[in-house]
C-alpha cells in the first residue's frame, strides 16, 4: 500500500488553492447572497484549465489523472470556494462533458468539448425527474424516433446549470425493456432546440450560486445523430457518472471540512470570552478536534474511488456508496461545529461558515440520498 | 498511490488467517481463567512456527533505522488477531510490537539476546509498564524513580493497568533517573515487585491486567534502557501504542459487524430475514460504513507513520479516537440487532460490546487525544 501523491499532484493542488483564494473566493460571498451564478469565475476556472482537467489535450484538456482532478476539487473546497460554483463545475465537467467525451462521436467531441472545456459553453445533465429522483429507473421522459429525428417529451427536475446550459445530456426512455433499467437512452440537447425549455431557477437554501431548474421537453425534435452510443445504453452511462460523483464531485465537500477547520481555528484564536481566547476552552478544542478527525477519516474513501478509476477498474458500488454516505452525513458535523464555534456570528451571512453550513446540507441529498446509499450498502453487503 | 496490499502484506495476512483457522477452530472456545497462562504460553509457542508473527515490527536492523518500521504490516496482523480474539491480540501486540520493539530499537546487544530472542522464539512474554495514577503517559510527570546506588538502580513507584501483568516474563518499566527518563527491565518475579491483580474488568476477559508496586526493586545497570536525553523514545512508543489500540478496536468492530450481519440473516421476522427489514438493513449499512472508514484511516495512519509523512502524528491520534469510538458504536448497534440474545453473557456480541468500551479509555483517552489534536491544529495558525 502506498498513500502518497506524486509531487506533481501536490504541486497542482497547491496551485489550485492559490488561484482559487486569489481569483475566485473574493467574489463568492456577494454572488451567494444574491443567488447569482458567477459567469466570470466560471470562465476563470476554464482559463486555469480546471474545466478540462482530465480530457485529452487535443480537445483543450490537460490529460490529468482522476486523483489529480479529485485533489483539484478538494482544493477548491479547502480554499473556500462556495458549494454552488463547485457544484456547477462538477455537473458541467464530469456529468455532461465527460459523458460526451466517453460516448460521443468524434463530431460530437469536436463540436462540444473545446467550448465546454474553455467555459465558453455551460453543460448540464438531465436525469432526475419529478417522479424519478433516487429511483432513476422509473424515469418517464420519452424519446421516439421519427425519421432522422428523435422527439422528446417529458420533464426533468433539480438540474444543476439547467437555466444557463448551452448543451445538456438528457436521459429518456426509448423502449420498455424487461428490466426497468433497460430501454433508457442518452441524447444531446442544445439550447434553442425546438420544444426544449428550461424552467426558472429554484430558490435554494444552499449552493445558491449554482442555478437549478426543471427542463421541459414538449415535442422537442433533435437530429437522430444526437443519440449518444446506442439505444438502451443510457442507464449504464448514467451509472458511470457515479464514479465521478463519488470522487471529484464530493471532493469539494472534503475540502470544505479543511476550510471550516481553518476558519474555526482562526476565529477561536481571535475571539475572547471570560478574559481569555475561546481556543483555550476544552469544549472549543474538542469541536476543533472532531472537525479534523472527520476530515482525516473521510480522505482515503474519496482518494480510493479516484485511484480505482485511474486504474481502469469498474466502479465498486459498495465502496462508492460508503464514500458518499460518509461524506454526505459526516460533512454536516464539521460545518455545524464551525458555526457553533462562531456563535451568533456563525449564524450571519457575513461569515463564511454560515454559507458552508448551508452548502454542506446538499451533500447527503444530491447525487443519491444517504438513504439510497444505505439501501445499496445493505443490499451489496449480503 | 496504491490502495492494494503489497504481495508481502497479502501473503502474511493470509498466512496468519489460515494458521488461526487451522490451529483454533471457530468459534473461539471459552477459556478457563485459571488455565489462561498455560493457554497463552502454548499459543506463543505455536505462534513461533509462523516466521513473522512474533518478529514483525521488532527487527533490530530495521528498528535502528526508523522508529516505525513495518507499522502497516503490524496493524494488519493486529487486526487479524483481534478479529480472532481481542484479548490475545492486545497481549501479543503489547509483547511483540511494544516491548519487543523497545528492545530492538533501543536495547543493547546483550539485552536483545536475553529478552528479544526468546520473545521471537515464543518462550517469553513481555510488556511495558507506562501509566501511573497521576501521570498520563507519555507526559512527563512520571513518579516512578530509579535511584542509583552501589552500581545498581533501586526502582520505586507504582504503575497502573499494565497489560500482560502478572503473566509477563519481563517488564519494561518507565521511570526517571538523575540523568533522564529510562526503561528498567524487570523479570516477572523480581524482589520488591508486587502485583495487584489480575484485575477484574468489564471486557477483555482473556487478558491479564494488573497494577504494579515497586518497592526498591534492584535493577542492574545492564538492564536499563536509557537514560534518554529527551522524550523521543516515549513519544514513539505512545504513537505505536495508539495504533495498536486502534487496530485491536478495529478487530472488535469487525467481529461485531459480521456477527450482527450473520444474526440478521439467520433470524426471521414476519416471514423474512431480519436484514430485509429496512431499519435493520440501514443499521448494518451505517455499521459497514464506519468499518470501511475506520479501516482505511488505520491503514493510512500506519503508512504515514512508517513513512515519516508530515502530520502523521495527528492522523494517528485521529485514528485512535475515531476507530475506538466507531467500534463502540458498531458494537452497540450489533447488540441492538441481536436484541435480547445480544444481552446474554456468553454471546459473542455481548463480549464485543464490553470489549469495545476499552478502546476510548485505554492509552491516552479520547478526551486527551482530542486536546492534543486541537492544539496541533491551532498551533498552525498561532505561529502565523
Amino acid at each position: 500500500m502506498d498513500f502518497s501523491f506524486t509531487e506533481e499532484q501536490l504541486l497542482f493542488k497547491e496551485q489550485v488553492l492559490k488561484f482559487a483564494r486569489k481569483e475566485i473566493v473574493p467574489r463568492c460571498q456577494e454572488h451567494d447572497l444574491k443567488g447569482e451564478f458567477d459567469f466570470q469565475s466560471f470562465r476563470k476556472l476554464g482559463e486555469f484549465g480546471l474545466l478540462g482537467l482530465h480530457f485529452p489535450e487535443e480537445y483543450g484538456g490537460s490529460g490529468a489523472d482522476v486523483v489529480t482532478a479529485t485533489l483539484a476539487g478538494e482544493a477548491l473546497g479547502e480554499a473556500g470556494v462556495d458549494g454552488g460554483l463547485t457544484l456547477s463545475y462538477g455537473a458541467h465537467t464530469y456529468l455532461c462533458a465527460d459523458t460526451l467525451f466517453r460516448h460521443g462521436t468524434e463530431a460530437h467531441k469536436k463540436r462540444y468539448l473545446p467550448k465546454l472545456i474553455s467555459g465558453e459553453w455551460i453543460g448540464c445533465m438531465g436525469l432526475t425527474e419529478p417522479g424519478a429522483g433516487s429511483d432513476v429507473t422509473s424515469l418517464a421522459t420519452k424519446a421516439v424516433k421519427d425519421g432522422d429525428s428523435y422527439i422528446l417529451n417529458g420533464s426533468k427536475m433539480f438540474i444543476t446549470n439547467g437555466p444557463i446550459a448551452d448543451v445538456a445530456v438528457v436521459y429518456a426512455r426509448t423502449s420498455q425493456g424487461k428490466e426497468r433499467h433497460e430501454g433508457i437512452s442518452a441524447f444531446i440537447v442544445e439550447k434553442g432546440d425546438p420544444g426544449f425549455t428550461p424552467g426558472n431557477k429554484l430558490n435554494k437554501m444552499g449552493v445558491r450560486t449554482s442555478y437549478t431548474s426543471a427542463l421541459f421537453f414538449e415535442d422537442c425534435r433533435i437530429p437522430a445523430d444526437r443519440l449518444l452510443g446506442k439505444e438502451g445504453e443510457g442507464f449504464w452511462m448514467s451509472m458511470e457518472t457515479v464514479e465521478w460523483d463519488r470522487s471529484t464531485l464530493i471532493a469539494p465537500f472534503l475540502g470544505g471540512m479543511a476550510f471550516v477547520l481553518e476558519k474555526a481555528c482562526r476565529y477561536s484564536l481571535e475571539r475572547r470570552q471570560f478574559g481569555r481566547l475561546i481556543a483555550e476552552f476544552q469544549a472549543i478544542k474538542h469541536k476543533i478536534a472532531d472537525i479534523r478527525i472527520f476530515y482525516e477519516a473521510a480522505r482515503s474513501l474519496v482518494y480510493r474511488i479516484a485511484w480505482c478509476k485511474d486504474q481502469g477498474r469498474p466502479v465498486n458500488h459498495l465502496e462508492a456508496a460508503v464514500a458518499k454516505l460518509f461524506i454526505g452525513d459526516w460533512s454536516l458535523i464539521p460545518a455545524n461545529h464551525a458555526v457553533m464555534i462562531h456563535g451568533g456570528y456563525g449564524y450571519c451571512h457575513e461569515y463564511d461558515v454560515e454559507r458552508t453550513f448551508r452548502d454542506s446540507r446538499l451533500a447527503p441529498i444530491g447525487g443519491g440520498t444517504s438513504e439510497i446509499q444505505k439501501m445499496i450498502i445493505s443490499r451489496l453487503m449480503s | 498511490m496504491n490502495f492494494d496490499f503489497s504481495e508481502k502484506e497479502r501473503e502474511k495476512k493470509s498466512a496468519l488467517s489460515g494458521w488461526l483457522g487451522k490451529e483454533f477452530p471457530e468459534p473461539f472456545p471459552p477459556l478457563d481463567r485459571n488455565r489462561l497462562e498455560e493457554w497463552t504460553k502454548d499459543f506463543l509457542h505455536k505462534a513461533a512456527s509462523l516466521d513473522f508473527l512474533l518478529t514483525t515490527g521488532n527487527d533490530p536492523a530495521l528498528c535502528r533505522e526508523t522508529p516505525y518500521s513495518e507499522m502497516l504490516l503490524s496493524v494488519l496482523l493486529g487486526e487479524e488477531l483481534a478479529r480472532f480474539t481481542p484479548s490475545l491480540a492486545l497481549s501479543l501486540e503489547t509483547s511483540c510490537r511494544l516491548f519487543g520493539w523497545l528492545l530492538a530499537r533501543y536495547g543493547d546487544e546483550d539485552q536483545r539476546r536475553r529478552y528479544l530472542l526468546p520473545l521471537q522464539q515464543g518462550t517469553l512474554l513481555g510488556t511495558v509498564a507506562l501509566a501511573e495514577s497521576s501521570a498520563n503517559f507519555p507526559d512527563t510527570g512520571v513518579r516512578t524513580e530509579g535511584r542509583k546506588k552501589d552500581g545498581v538502580f533501586l526502582l520505586r513507584g507504582k504503575k497502573t493497568l499494565v497489560v500482560n501483568a502478572p503473566l509477563a516474563d519481563c517488564l519494561a518499566v518507565s521511570g526517571v533517573t538523575d540523568e533522564g527518563r529510562a526503561f528498567f527491565l524487570l523479570p516477572r518475579r523480581s524482589p520488591g515487585l508486587a502485583y495487584e491483580g489480575p484485575l477484574d474488568t468489564l471486557g477483555f476477559q482473556h487478558l491479564f491486567l494488573a497494577h504494579l508496586s515497586l518497592d526498591d526493586c534492584q535493577v542492574a545497570a545492564t538492564d536499563v534502557i536509557g537514560p534518554f536525553a529527551d522524550d523521543q523514545p516515549f513519544h514513539e512508543l505512545s504513537l505505536r501504542q495508539q495504533l495498536i489500540l486502534a487496530c485491536v478496536s478495529l478487530g472488535i468492530l469487525e467481529k461485531a459487524l459480521f456477527g450482527a450481519q450473520k444474526r440478521a440473516g439467520e433470524k426471521r421476522e414476519n416471514g423474512k430475514p431480519l436484514r430485509a427489514q429496512q431499519e435493520i438493513g440501514f443499521k448494518l449499512a451505517e455499521m459497514f460504513t464506519l468499518y470501511q472508514t475506520a479501516q482505511w484511516l488505520l491503514y493510512r495512519a500506519a503508512w504515514m507513520l512508517e513513512n515519516t509523512i508530515p502530520e502523521a502524528e495527528i492522523t494517528v491520534q485521529a485514528a485512535k479516537v475515531f476507530i475506538t469510538e466507531a467500534a463502540e458504536e458498531v458494537a452497540r448497534s450489533a447488540m441492538q440487532i441481536a436484541a435480547g440474545e445480544g444481552f446474554l453473557s456468553g454471546n459473542e456480541l455481548e463480549a464485543c460490546f464490553r470489549d469495545a468500551r476499552f478502546g476510548p479509555v485505554s492509552g491516552e483517552t479520547s478526551e486527551v487525544l482530542r486536546m492534543r489534536i486541537a492544539e496541533a491544529c491551532l498551533a498552525k495558525y498561532q505561529t502565523r
